[in-house]
């Protein structure tokens, strides 16, 4: 974690709605240059909404999101990956017909506007190891291979901020770890993260700094210890 | 024998021109989710540019494609960026799109009526010459021979655009998953609307030469051409332009026998064939697999 580093992305007062329905209302959230933040919450508490509005693929109905400084509020979802946001779904989503290979290629081509291309896509299969299924037909790989593949193209962006939408779901204890390990690796070449998991295990493992949603607002921010002391998360997690 | 033999080689040449009648619905579907309902209305209206063109300006309907693309693309991208991403926002893009289409549609038909009147209008077969050709010992119009042509040549540059430009890559992806090409950093509305464009140009140029297939060309042609492209690219692969084809070949040949053999039948085939496909095989001949690539 950089609890010192500058405001990478800041969040305020967003709010997303469904014709009557305030998915969002009035959600903060704020994210320092290279830190972890856990996003917890019920199903249905507005993770996976908060995670498309700012990633663009929902255009919110009010508040602000920033940026490392400039607005992203509103804008296209491929004007918000040049900008270095990028994010993976939480039921994957690879080019069927496409190649592993030629999946992470078009993240390079699209998404990233500096470097080798061919190199980038490499090192990003490097890091998920799916580099010795580079050729494989992305329809052919495990779901977890899968959520490996959407990783990778998100990271052949160059993001400097991922958000990271249930990856753990569906995977063995041991694929967990490994996940865990792999996104601190990321970590450590600065990319800051939101990491929206039901597995608070998982979330413990990653960070010490938790935001736990409920009903489309925020309901509390802290450590999982702190949170596993809080009344109203406990209650909204277990029902008491 | 030379009935069969005629009707198997006439039949594949109408397959060829009924493939690039469906071809331009297919793209757009495949971009885009949503059914074009006004698409056999911009067949018409191709029609329409060539038959003035040439009983106006005298020229011949292959001169007319350059002006059909030119035209269907100024004319498209208003008309997508007007109607599309707003209905994309929608809760419900794909039902309203063809409420919406459909209303173009019945637009279309109502001012060129309006317009033009409703009667049928043709361009003559000897328009590139009186000369026919042979296949086999049949001797055929040489005016089909130009429209297969120029079908094979519309087919081919889809194949050039998808397979060998980097726009081309955008849309193969935009076609395979909407959501993922988005945050691979493509702007999959300026993906759309050129593909709209190149759709509108296809049923254009289709347009162009119906009079040499379907005989001649009337303001209220627009939903049955809708319709038999329908069934052309459900039979081929939804989503899946190069499907298309193969779509357009088994219709092709189909009705020509209907002709051949069943004459007063032929017309309600494009509805048994669409019915039959969704039946049986509703993904298409081709299949899942090649509907996503």
């Amino acid at each position: 974690m950089c609890p010192n580093g500058k405001h990478l992305l800041k969040v305020e007062g967003l709010v997303k709605k469904f014709g009557g329905f305030r998915a969002l209302n009035g959600v903060n959230i704020d994210v320092r240059e290279g830190q972890i933040v856990g996003l917890a919450g019920p199903n249905g508490s507005g993770k996976t909404t908060l995670i498309n509005v700012i990633s663009g693929v929902y255009r919110p109905d009010g508040g602000s999101v920033e940026f490392d400084g400039r607005s992203v509020y509103k804008l296209p979802s491929h004007k918000i990956v040049r900008m270095g946001i990028n994010r993976t779904f939480q039921v994957p989503k690879p080019l069927a017909g496409l190649t592993v290979w030629e999946n992470v290629k078009l993240g390079a081509v699209y998404g990233s506007r500096e470097g080798n291309r061919r190199e980038t896509v490499r090192q990003a299969l490097e890091i998920v190891q799916l580099h010795n299924m580079k050729d494989s037909v992305s329809a052919d790989l495990t779901f977890a291979q899968q959520k490996l593949l959407g990783l990778a193209t998100a990271l052949a962006t160059k993001p400097k901020m991922l958000l990271v939408d249930e990856i753990a779901a569906g995977l063995s204890h041991q694929e967990l770890l490994w996940i865990a390990e792999m996104l601190l690796r990321i970590q450590k070449t600065g990319v800051a993260m939101i990491v929206v998991e039901h597995h608070l295990g998982f979330i413990d493992t990653l960070t010490s700094d938790v935001v736990v949603m409920n009903a489309g607002a925020n309901l509390f921010r802290g450590s999982i210890q702190e949170a596993a002391q809080n009344d109203e998360v406990v209650e909204v997690f277990l029902g008491r | 024998m030379n009935l069969f033999a005629y009707t198997i080689i006439a039949g594949i040449m109408y397959g060829v021109f009924f493939g690039l009648v469906g071809l331009g619905l297919n793209i757009i579907f495949g971009v885009m989710r949503m059914i074009n309902l006004a698409h056999g209305d911009v067949i018409m209206l191709g029609s329409f540019l060539a038959y003035w063109l040439y009983e106006l300006l005298g020229f011949n309907p292959l001169l007319v494609v350059p002006v059909a693309v030119a035209v269907f693309f100024l004319v498209g991208f208003p008309l997508y960026y007007a109607l599309v991403p707003r209905l994309l926002r929608s809760k419900d893009p794909e039902m309203l799109s063809f409420i919406l289409f459909f209303g173009v549609s019945q637009v279309i038909e109502a001012v060129i009526i309006f317009a033009f009147g409703n009667n049928q209008r043709s361009i003559p077969f000897n328009v590139f010459g009186s000369a026919g050709f042979d296949i086999f010992g049949q001797r055929f119009p040489i005016a089909w021979l130009v429209t297969t042509l120029v079908a094979l040549a519309a087919f081919g540059f889809i194949y050039w655009y998808l397979q060998h430009t980097r726009m081309g890559y955008a849309t193969r992806a935009v076609m395979a998953n909407r959501d993922e090409a988005m945050i691979s950093g493509i702007d999959v509305n300026r993906i759309s609307a050129v593909v709209f464009c190149m759709g509108l140009a296809l049923a254009s140029i289709a347009g162009i030469f119906s009079f040499f297939i379907i005989g001649a060309s009337y303001p209220s042609m627009g939903p049955e051409l809708t319709t038999v492209s329908f069934a052309i690219i459900v039979l081929g692969s939804l989503g899946n332009p190069l499907g298309t084809i193969l779509g357009g070949l088994i219709y092709g040949v189909a009705i020509m026998f209907m002709q051949s053999y069943f004459s007063s039948w032929a017309n309600i085939l494009p509805y048994v064939l669409l019915i039959a496909v969704m039946l049986f095989k509703p993904e298409g001949l081709i299949g899942k697999a090649a509907r996503s690539a």
